[in-house]
């Protein structure tokens, strides 16, 4: 099968990725540390993002076919690469356990109180796991599919809030004196726009070639739109001084939301539950594909199949260690604040910088 | 490789293990004790939950001699005492998601409810729209209402949406969520409807004032009249004005609400401009209106409606010195700043209120009754 994602595909892998998980508790944090210039600090911190999958993609774009892992062995030579692979793998692996330890912590706290969350983690990992084994091409399409019905769903569901809502809650949209604590607030945004390095396994489709790093520019920065309303929408059904108290804002701003025309569809958070979740499915495949294609490439000798089962226990172990340690804490924020800056920003920028000046650019142009 | 049926067999059972991961500790619906309303009152030593459950055999237990709903009490020295002690009484484990409504007696509202607002966040079962009343009478009372045949959780619930969407009760925010927001602002300060019984009925008798979840007095049916008109939103109500010697009676709807905050050395001020519109229901005495009649009702009414709204604020501002009117929030939208960094709750009783009222009188529509004297 040949390897291919479509740019359709690619936005939508982006949008699971980087919001599945995020859009839940990123009102009561926007909330915390940006108040009211929430939108602000959100659209703005997706300009760098945008500029992150503009780069990545563009040195997609040079070497047709090939992902950073291959490329980069002709930039920074085969060392280099290899510690590009171990860094990304080691990445990505984290990544993964933190988006799998996250969604269970979430529905254990909403929906599932009283199931065991190792039970819950040891249950799911077999599927993303067998979904990542498939490759690119069938995850790319899974996404597509997955990622449609969440953005209509989630969509419709902020309109349903903003209709609902107080407008006087997300009141005043900016105040300037407070410019400055919107802008060290991009510190807390930051690990929402974190996913954006999956781009750097996502081989892309010759027809749309052309158009992809454009493309890829404007869907991080449609993300960032995506964000303010998520959060605005949360904090006119909550509050702005309740919802700092919420971990999980956005299921309980969807748990408000009243439909009397359809009285017997009461829950809208079951909506979720269901939607919200099948993108949180293909999300944490993506991921886990990532840690695979990796792992895959670092060691050429072995079978898919055993780098696939030892990338789900190390899933595994990671989010119990993860559960062990509590809400991930003090790592989380740091790791979002080093490593993420540097997978997502300064590897891509280090070797477009190369291609250009190795003139790799009009070689395959 | 695997072979193809083993590889379904596995997924088959593996995804059907991932569903039933919600099952794990499952209880049928008829193994629960479903609440549907819950009465919380302060004792002298502690706390008591008065509880509505339903029976969802639909009635006929030998235990709750026949009833489709019946009633348990715990009592504690603390919430979760009292929790633990309803839990042993109840047959089931205790299911609150069905709650219609929770109410407070008299005795808890001035003991204050914050605390047991916090527990209701912390409840995953409990509906963030559930809405909270005071009720002036004994739980037991309400209970006699319903005479285990009719839930009266759910006739309160009823009752209180009818009210208003008829116009009867115009103040609607005393749900949870909106409790949690107030308690969690700089303002503090919300109303909860008084739930009372009168003629073997439930109604509303005026709204309890809260300050930082303690109630702090009693906005009587007449009192409140100002402060809902102010807070109306899409209902419309009957309001009557003198004519005359007479008295007409108009349908009257709110058109528009501006409230413009100013702050100027130091001093909070606000112009409140409301404009209704009115159109003549009935008169007493059959009048033609005039051009001089209609100016003269139209006076009488923004006389009138103004009145009851300054009485409304000066409760707020002097009586009970709290902002259940919210003041506070067009003034945080415009002075933000300001608005931070000062003690809004030692602020707001010395603002100074301008009202301004406008009625768009209508005395050409439909009247619903004209007393007729020529059969």
């Amino acid at each position: 099968m040949k390897n291919s994602v479509s740019n359709r595909q690619m936005s939508l892998i982006l949008l699971l990725v980087l919001t599945a998980v995020t859009i839940i508790g990123l009102p009561g944090i926007m909330a915390r540390s940006a108040g009211y210039g929430s939108w602000f600090t959100l659209i703005l911190t997706s300009v760098p993002f945008a500029i992150s999958a503009l780069m990545i993609v563009s040195l997609n774009k040079k070497f047709q076919g090939e992902v950073l892992f291959d490329y980069s062995k002709k930039l920074v030579g085969k060392v280099g690469s290899y510690i590009l692979g171990v860094f990304f793998l080691l990445y990505f692996l984290y990544l993964s356990s933190y988006l799998c330890a996250s969604m269970t912590n979430i529905l254990v706290a909403n929906f599932f109180v009283h199931t065991p969350q190792w039970f819950i983690v040891l249950l799911s990992i077999p599927f993303y796991g067998y979904s990542a084994y498939k490759g690119i091409t069938p995850v790319a399409r899974v996404c597509e599919v997955f990622g449609s019905v969440f953005l209509v769903v989630t969509l419709i569901s902020y309109i349903m809030m903003f209709m609902q809502g107080e407008v006087n809650h997300i009141l005043p949209l900016y105040v300037p004196e407070d410019t400055v604590t919107y802008l060290s607030a991009i510190k807390r945004a930051v690990p929402s726009f974190l996913g954006v390095e999956v781009l750097t396994l996502i081989p892309l489709d010759g027809k749309s070639r052309k158009r992809a790093p454009w493309v890829a520019f404007f869907a991080v920065l449609g993300i960032g739109l995506y964000y303010a309303l998520n959060v605005e929408s949360s904090i006119m059904m909550n509050g702005m001084s309740e919802i700092r108290n919420e971990d999980n804002a956005l299921i309980t701003a969807i748990r408000q939301v009243q439909i009397p025309a359809l009285s017997f569809f009461e829950r809208l958070d079951l909506l979720y539950l269901t939607v919200g979740f099948s993108g949180l499915f293909a999300a944490k495949t993506i991921v886990m594909l990532a840690v695979m294609e990796y792992g895959c490439k670092l060691l050429p000798n072995v079978k898919r199949l055993y780098i696939a089962l030892g990338v789900m226990l190390a899933v595994f172990l990671g989010d119990l260690y993860a559960f062990g340690k509590g809400y991930f804490g003090e790592f989380f924020e740091t790791f979002c604040l080093t490593a993420g800056p540097v997978a997502s920003f300064g590897i891509p920028a280090l070797l477009l910088i190369l291609a250009k000046v190795k003139g790799y650019g009009k070689k395959t142009s | 490789m695997v072979k193809k049926p083993v590889k379904l067999i596995l997924i088959s059972f593996l995804l059907s293990a991932l569903l039933l991961g919600g099952c794990w500790d499952v209880q049928d619906i008829e193994e629960r004790s479903i609440a549907t309303l819950v009465a919380l009152d302060k004792t002298e030593d502690g706390y008591r939950f008065f509880v509505e459950f339903a029976e969802p055999s639909g009635g006929g237990s030998e235990s709750a001699g026949g009833s489709k709903y019946v009633y348990h009490q715990g009592k504690g020295k603390n919430f979760a005492e009292a929790r633990a002690a309803l839990d042993n009484k109840a047959k089931n484990p205790i299911y609150l998601g069905a709650v219609n409504a929770v109410v407070v007696t008299k005795r808890m509202a001035y003991y204050g409810i914050k605390e047991y607002m916090y527990r209701l966040r912390e409840i995953n079962d409990y509906r963030k729209v559930v809405d909270i009343f005071v009720i002036d009478c004994e739980p037991e009372e309400l209970a006699l209402l319903g005479k285990g045949e009719t839930s009266v959780g759910k006739t309160i619930e009823d009752t209180m949406k009818t009210l208003v969407k008829s116009g009867g009760r115009m103040y609607d925010r005393s749900n949870l969520g909106f409790i949690l927001e107030s308690l969690a602002s700089p303002c503090k300060s919300f109303l909860l409807p008084c739930v009372s019984i009168k003629e073997n009925s439930i109604a509303v008798a005026g709204f309890y004032v809260f300050n930082d979840g303690v109630c702090v007095g009693v906005l009587g049916a007449e009192e409140s009249w100002g402060m809902q008109l102010f807070n109306q939103k899409k209902s419309e109500r009957y309001y009557t004005a003198p004519i005359g010697g007479d008295e007409a009676t108009v349908r009257l709807a709110l058109k528009k609400k501006k409230v413009e905050p100013s702050f100027e050395n130091g001093r909070i001020g606000f112009l409140i401009s409301v404009e209704f519109y009115a159109v003549l229901a009935y008169v007493t005495e059959e009048i033609e209106f005039d051009a001089q009649l209609t100016e003269e009702l139209k006076r009488n009414l923004e006389h009138r409606i103004a009145e009851d709204i300054a009485r409304a604020v000066y409760d707020s501002q002097k009586v009970y010195r709290t902002d259940y009117m919210s003041f506070c929030i067009p003034f945080r939208i415009k002075y933000p700043v300001e608005f931070r960094e000062m003690d809004w709750h030692g602020a707001f009783p010395d603002a100074d209120i301008t009202i301004e009222v406008a009625v768009n009188l209508d005395v050409e529509g439909e009247p619903d009754f004209i007393p007729q004297y020529e059969f």
